[in-house]
């Protein structure tokens, strides 16, 4: 009797255990339920022009997520081996900024990491900013207007419209709720685990103590 | 039941060999695999001479080799023989010594961990050395663990036997079985001084046994060191490597691979508190040769990349088995039994994403249909595609010719290009662009070879993995057959 209370409780414990890290998991690290399989969207151009880009300028790029879940975009740059910056400011449609991200040309991925949820149908505005601390010009790929990712509308360089579509690939995460369950019964183990040793060591102690 | 016990690893690891087996119809070659297979078309010495050449130690190559002597070359028995060494693993490992020292539970969980995971699943079949690497690597620590315990020179043999081939055949996994042998040096010099001796003439003979490849590694740790492929460390990335070997190494961490590194992380908390030492020594191996190559990769150049740490996997599902299997008390059965449903769900999610990824979700069966239909074994090709994927269309077409465009590109590309149509003239003649990764464009190589007097008409597009194929047939103009 003693033992099927014990094991009640600490299924009790390990399930709120498990429900407490969950609820913070999904209110606060939504970029962890994003499921393996990715859709990404990007152009297929035919014939590739490449843009020069001095430090201190911009290009910008208007889109329409086709997702709810944006995990990162990437951009089409020409690998160098040097400290060159670029930036990524996402904003939305009434000129908020959403998010910033960099990344450097000796990185593995030319990606800003957005990871964040997106209005599917409404129109976001992403600037790559190439700044003035650069020691040299960046090299970005576009390709024909009509071969772009879905999601493009328009792209200038500065403030001129750009007659090409950028090489953008957008990323994003496939969400799913099955992911709760799963990060719920890996807490609930957790929480079992951690029951059952705190109960292993109780009764080495009280063994100890009999002896 | 007791009969049954002793056969249900046997049982489980025969269902999860056929279950990381599925991809082995795939017909997709990407780059590396490509590589092997077209390495192993040489005979023996120059496989080894290729191998030193590159980066890697020879003993796959050789193993492909081996196989190729029944009944030539073919991809599928290539990747069944790549897949030899999870087999070896699950059943040898996993279903036979693990199961004989730790018990059944422990055996099933590392069968689950180990071939459940995605990373089993993408390397199994995967034409490289990864699968035979975690076997040799799993092998040597668990026959230096059992010399520990048992002091049996038959072990510490078969230790040492197991050891020489790991580095053999990945240098991860050389730095892996050194640690090792420190630490069962270490082990026995403090609590069993009369096997030092042993272990030290152990330590010698496997030195004695690499001797031979020694002064090519040296050779190519140089290489390495003035230029390698690897971009820049990332200590990000870097810690973020037990949860990518959960996953596909193409994609960046997800919610299954980051909440596996949370059970990862809570399992090394109670393998702690619970003094499971053996199983902290397999993750201090694996963590150990992370640390290596992330100071070689900051100190030197950058050699790291998540998929060479798959050589540990074994002792990362070691760690967890032991870790969860050897827990006896009232109510282990739930947390054992949920622990196996978990891994359950890993391997629907790796089908799942095994199915949907381009090594079997692919135009690739057509792709080789359309070869061996349309295209002359002795074709010219001109492939717009960085120079150095040569092997894969030399996978694909070991006999025909091919030039680059960016090849064409470092000459006057025109003169080039009539160069080569000159010298290939009464010959079939292709031109093949990639779109993920051109470098022209067909615009103006059809812009060229218009002025050049040659038409060029598309005939079909593939997607294979990593590319995007549209093919065109180059024909003089007046001369069209298509």
């Amino acid at each position: 009797m003693n033992n099927i209370k014990t094991g009640l409780l600490l299924m009790i414990g390990a399930a709120f255990f498990g429900m407490i890290f969950t609820a913070v998991l999904y209110g606060f690290f939504p970029q962890y339920l994003c499921y393996a399989v990715y859709d990404v969207s990007e152009g297929g151009f035919y014939q590739r022009e490449e843009l020069e880009l001095a430090p201190g300028t911009w290009v910008t790029e208007y889109f329409v997520p086709q997702n709810k879940y944006l995990t990162g975009v990437s951009i089409g740059v020409v690998r160098e081996e040097n400290q060159n910056v670029l930036v990524g400011r996402l904003s939305d449609s009434g000129g908020e900024i959403l998010e910033e991200r960099r990344f450097a040309l000796t990185e593995v991925d030319y990606e800003f990491p957005f990871q964040r949820w997106v209005k599917p149908g409404e129109q976001y505005r992403l600037d790559i900013l190439f700044p003035e601390e650069n020691q040299s010009s960046v090299t970005i790929i576009a390709g024909e207007e009509n071969m772009g990712a879905v999601e493009h509308i328009s792209s200038y360089i500065g403030e001129l419209p750009l007659e090409n579509a950028l090489g953008i690939s957008y990323v994003y995460g496939t969400y799913s709720r099955k992911l709760l369950v799963f990060w719920f019964l890996v807490f609930f183990l957790g929480g079992l685990m951690a029951g059952e040793t705190i109960l292993h060591a109780l009764s080495r102690k009280t063994c100890r103590k009999t002896e | 039941m007791q009969r049954f016990k002793g056969i249900a690893p046997y049982i489980t690891a025969i269902c999860i060999c056929i279950f990381v087996s599925f991809p082995a119809v795939a017909q997709s070659v990407v780059l590396d695999e490509a590589y092997s297979a077209v390495l192993v078309r040489g005979n023996i010495p120059d496989i080894i001479r290729g191998a030193a050449i590159d980066v890697h130690p020879p003993l796959y190559y050789l193993i492909l080799k081996v196989s190729q002597f029944f009944g030539g070359e073919s991809l599928l028995k290539y990747r069944l023989v790549t897949a030899g060494g999870t087999y070896l693993n699950l059943l040898l490992l996993g279903a036979t010594l693990i199961r004989k020292r730790w018990g059944c539970r422990v055996s099933i969980l590392y069968i689950l961990w180990f071939g459940l995971t995605y990373s089993t699943l993408e390397k199994t079949t995967f034409l490289r050395m990864y699968s035979w690497g975690a076997f040799f690597v799993t092998g040597a620590a668990i026959f230096l663990f059992l010399y520990y315990e048992n002091g049996k020179k038959r072990d510490i043999l078969l230790g040492a036997v197991m050891t020489l081939a790991a580095m053999y055949t990945h240098y991860y996994a050389v730095i892996s079985v050194f640690l090792m042998w420190v630490i069962l040096l270490l082990a026995v010099f403090l609590k069993k001084r009369e096997n030092t001796k042993i272990v030290l003439l152990g330590g010698v003979l496997v030195t004695i046994g690499y001797l031979p490849w020694l002064k090519t590694m040296l050779a190519q740790s140089m290489k390495v060191a003035d230029n390698y492929w690897i971009a820049s460390f990332s200590w990000s990335r870097w810690g973020a490597v037990p949860a990518a070997l959960t996953e596909s190494s193409d994609a960046p961490l997800t919610g299954i691979g980051a909440a596996l590194y949370g059970l990862l992380i809570m399992l090394f908390l109670f393998g702690f508190l619970r003094k499971k030492w053996e199983a902290l020594l397999c993750v201090a191996v694996f963590f150990g040769t992370m640390l290596a190559g992330a100071l070689f990769s900051v100190l030197v150049t950058p050699i790291w990349t998540s998929r060479y740490m798959y050589v540990g996997w074994g002792l990362i599902a070691l760690f967890v088995a032991v870790t969860a299997g050897t827990v006896t008390g009232s109510f282990s059965n739930i947390s054992q039994g949920l622990l196996v449903f978990l891994l359950a769900m890993v391997g629907a999610v790796s089908a799942k994403v095994m199915l949907a990824d381009e090594t079997m979700n692919s135009d690739a069966a057509a792709w080789v249909d359309f070869l061996a239909e349309n295209v002359d074994e002795t074709a010219r090709l001109i492939i717009d595609n960085p120079s150095e994927h040569d092997a894969v269309f030399k996978y694909y077409l070991p006999n025909a010719v091919f030039v680059f465009t960016e090849k064409l590109l470092t000459q006057d590309i025109e003169d080039g290009l009539e160069t080569f149509l000159t010298e290939n003239k009464g010959s079939q003649i292709w031109y093949v662009i990639d779109y993920r990764q051109q470098r022209i464009g067909t615009d103006k190589i059809g812009a060229c070879l218009e002025e050049l007097g040659y038409t060029m008409e598309t005939v079909d597009s593939f997607i294979i993995k990593y590319k995007s194929l549209e093919v065109f047939k180059v024909e003089e103009k007046g001369n069209e057959q298509y």
